[in-house]
């Protein structure tokens, strides 16, 4: 009985070392330590990798963990799972900390150059956008080689010469994102087709998300986040805006602005709230949307009201009318005094008696105006954005 | 006419005048200055007056000291107006008419104490062109120059009044207190009783005793420095107006005790500190060894009539401090109000257009 314990024990030992063996003589590109990708995805993964080292000499790798306590920050884990993996100098590692949901990246090498922050947020965009982890890691492998194979950051800034025939690194990016499936074929065309000419009217992206699920953040944490890495935003500020809907039970949905740039004191969040709110309360999608569009274009369009205009003349004439009675104010000089101190008599006052008596107090209080238009916040990619969020 | 008040240069004859700058007399024509002629005043007894608690310390005139002195009446406005023989008065000084009536200068209170003119008629030119300058959109007539040479110098007769007061004083005050939460700010307003008694004494608190002469214009032009006060001597008026009192002492109590309530109550006021506001609500004053003298305190003045309104002009003969409301000349008012608010709209409507633009 002893012997078999023995064996078994011994068995077991002798297949540890093995796995050990052969995991030290593969390359790992991705290490997920969760179980949250089954073998096959990871292969692909692998492979995808592997064929990027051996075509450009970068090692690019993907962690997927929940724990980077040993490490320290998500940022030491991503160096050190890289040193520990690969001698390759030149690569570049993200790790999904799936315990907060958040990313951190480490470049080495020639990477540095290479991925600029448009091309990071294009990368983790790119992974971020899918709804598996397997399908992630593939869109990502993909991505890089995309990036490594233009030159990345590196070659738009060693060619400024070439403006001319120069293609924005910026992600191509749907407008219009229906993952919550409110919307039909045509009306998601037919927006993007209005989306595209807001940008290019008034150089300023503005973009609609419907979701299902916030993957367990706030509306305005997924809106931030959706809008940093996904590269949204006009130009090379990222002005603009994304509506986050979020679809589900009357109660359940939620809707969310995000604003950068100059989008922060273009769109307010008090102007936007209840006219979308209203019309999708009633599952009018496109109607929403359409009314989105339109705020969007009158908070840029402002023409000056003739209320405008009588107010500057009436307060004008008025001004205008005051300043010469003030000036002469001082032509009346003649005034009774009645006070006549000057000629009290130095040191005569004697005060005999004094008293000073408290009869009441009263409190009143007056409401602090409220302005949340113009808030901001920082997001998890460390940008400023403004807007709000709202559940009906 | 021996006992005529005269006062002549005794070295050529010529009527002589007090000088402002050597405070003495001198003759315009020789140039010879004089001190001013000592007076007998020892006839000064008190009068008392019981009706209203305050005592005189005045005195009648010396025999013969008022024959050189001539009264002029003003057939417009009724002043009486004294001069000495060597001065003309051309036109009334409270209401620029020509001065017709010539009569006998007549008893009343002599003066118990003079302010010598410290300022002569140059500086008071000077000081009414700066006050003109100084003022804006005013009516050409005001700045033309042969009108300004016509400023006169006049004593004007005021009751100089002295006492202790003592006072009871009720005073309102209020404490605020201020502090706010995150939704809301918060104002407390306290109330206190305040109550003062004590005793302060007025010296000289002048009343102007002419009614031509307007009360809020003399009291404009205060202070005077007693300091600067001298015993009454007729040689002072050469060269200037004068005028006769003629609002009784009794009648100029009412002020006197207005102006001694309101500067015991305030004096009192400076006791009590620590409030956001006080505000006074009753005073009770009983006034001891109240006196008054008769003084003529030295004004320049200046009448000008403009779209049928009187404009008075007056400096202090002592200490230069000149007042005197000037009209605003409307049109000027209204073009510059015009363009200025016609600019301003337009500057609005641009920031307004700019504004909703970008």
């Amino acid at each position: 009985m002893k012997k078999k314990v023995l064996a078994v024990l011994l068995a077991s030992v002798m297949l540890f070392t093995l796995v050990i063996s052969v995991s030290a003589e593969t390359k790992m590109y991705v290490v997920e330590n969760e179980g949250l990708v089954d073998d096959a995805d990871w292969k692909e993964a692998e492979i995808l990798a592997e064929n990027i080292e051996s075509k450009y000499g970068f090692c690019v790798m993907f962690a997927i963990t929940s724990d980077v306590s040993k490490s320290g920050t998500t940022t030491d884990y991503c160096r050190e799972i890289y040193n520990a993996s690969t001698d390759t100098k030149d690569g570049v590692i993200f790790t999904h900390n799936v315990k907060d949901s958040t990313y951190s990246y480490y470049l080495f090498g020639k990477a540095e150059a290479m991925f600029g922050t448009s091309e990071r947020f294009a990368l983790w965009g790119a992974y971020d956008d899918c709804d598996t982890y397997a399908d992630g890691l593939i869109a990502y492998y993909n991505e890089a080689e995309k990036i490594i194979s233009s030159g990345g950051a590196a070659a738009t800034t060693a060619q400024p010469t070439e403006t001319t025939a120069f293609v924005p690194v910026e992600k191509e990016h749907p407008l219009v994102v229906d993952n919550a499936d409110v919307l039909t074929a045509e009306q998601e065309s037919e927006l993007t087709a209005k989306l595209r000419t807001f940008a290019d009217t008034y150089k300023s992206e503005i973009s609609i998300i419907t979701v299902n699920d916030l993957d367990g953040k706030t509306a305005q944490a997924y809106a931030d986040d959706y809008y940093d890495y996904n590269g949204y935003g006009y130009g090379d500020n990222d002005d603009g805006m994304i509506l986050l809907y979020k679809d589900g039970a009357e109660g359940n949905r939620e809707i969310c602005i995000s604003t950068h740039g100059t989008g922060v004191s273009d769109y307010l969040w008090s102007e936007f709230e209840e006219p979308i709110k209203s019309k999708l309360a009633n599952s009018d999608y496109i109607g929403a949307f359409n009314t989105y569009i339109e705020l969007a274009e009158g908070a840029h369009d402002k023409s000056v009201s003739p209320m405008w205009i009588i107010l500057s003349i009436v307060f004008g004439m008025l001004i205008g009318f005051a300043v010469p009675k003030v000036m002469s104010s001082g032509n009346k000089s003649v005034r009774p005094q009645a006070n006549a101190s000057v000629y009290a008599r130095p040191g005569s006052m004697i005060i005999t008696g004094s008293d000073e008596v408290f009869v009441n107090s009263e409190v009143t209080r007056v409401a602090k105006p409220k302005d949340n238009d113009n808030d901001t916040h920082t997001s998890s990619s460390g940008r400023s954005h403004g807007g709000g969020s709202s559940t009906f | 006419m021996a006992t005529v008040l005269e006062h002549k240069c005794p070295n050529c004859g010529g009527g002589v005048e007090f000088n402002v700058g050597a405070q003495k007399l001198k003759c315009p024509f020789c140039d010879a200055e004089f001190d001013i002629p000592a007076e007998d005043n020892t006839a000064s007894e008190s009068n008392v007056i019981d009706a209203i608690n305050w005592s005189a310390s005045n005195s009648g005139w010396n025999d013969g000291e008022t024959n050189g002195m001539n009264v002029y009446i003003c057939n417009s406005c009724g002043g009486e107006i004294i001069a000495d023989q060597t001065t003309g008065a051309s036109s009334c000084p409270y209401c620029d008419n020509p001065v017709v009536m010539k009569g006998q200068f007549s008893g009343a209170l002599r003066p118990d104490l003079v302010i010598p003119f410290k300022f002569d008629k140059n500086a008071a030119k000077a000081a009414l062109k700066k006050h003109i300058s100084t003022k804006k959109f005013v009516p050409k007539a005001f700045k033309e120059e042969n009108h300004i040479d016509e400023i006169k110098g006049v004593y004007v007769p005021h009751w100089l009044f002295s006492c202790d007061a003592v006072a009871e004083v009720y005073y309102h005050g209020q404490k605020v207190r201020t502090w706010s939460d995150s939704d809301y700010d918060y104002t407390e307003t306290s109330h206190f009783d305040i109550y003062r008694s004590g005793s302060i004494g007025f010296d000289n608190i002048p009343v102007d005793g002419s009614t031509k002469m307007a009360d809020d214009l003399m009291e404009s032009i205060e202070p005077f420095n007693i300091n600067d006060a001298v015993d009454f001597n007729t040689a002072y008026l050469s060269g200037y107006l004068s005028d006769k009192y003629d609002v009784t002492v009794e009648d100029s109590t009412e002020r006197a005790n207005q102006r001694i309530r309101e500067s015991a109550s305030d004096a009192f006021k400076q006791t009590v500190e620590g409030y956001t506001r006080l505000e006074t609500n009753s005073v009770n004053m009983n006034v001891a060894n109240g006196f008054y003298k008769y003084a003529l305190y030295p004004v320049w003045i200046l009448n000008t009539s403009w779209n049928g309104d009187k404009y008075t002009f007056a400096m202090n003969g002592q200490t230069g401090k000149f007042v005197g409301d000037i009209p605003t000349d409307k049109k000027a008012v209204n073009k510059f109000g015009l363009l200025l608010g016609l600019g301003l709209s337009a500057l609005f409507c641009g920031i307004s257009c700019l504004i909703s633009l970008l």
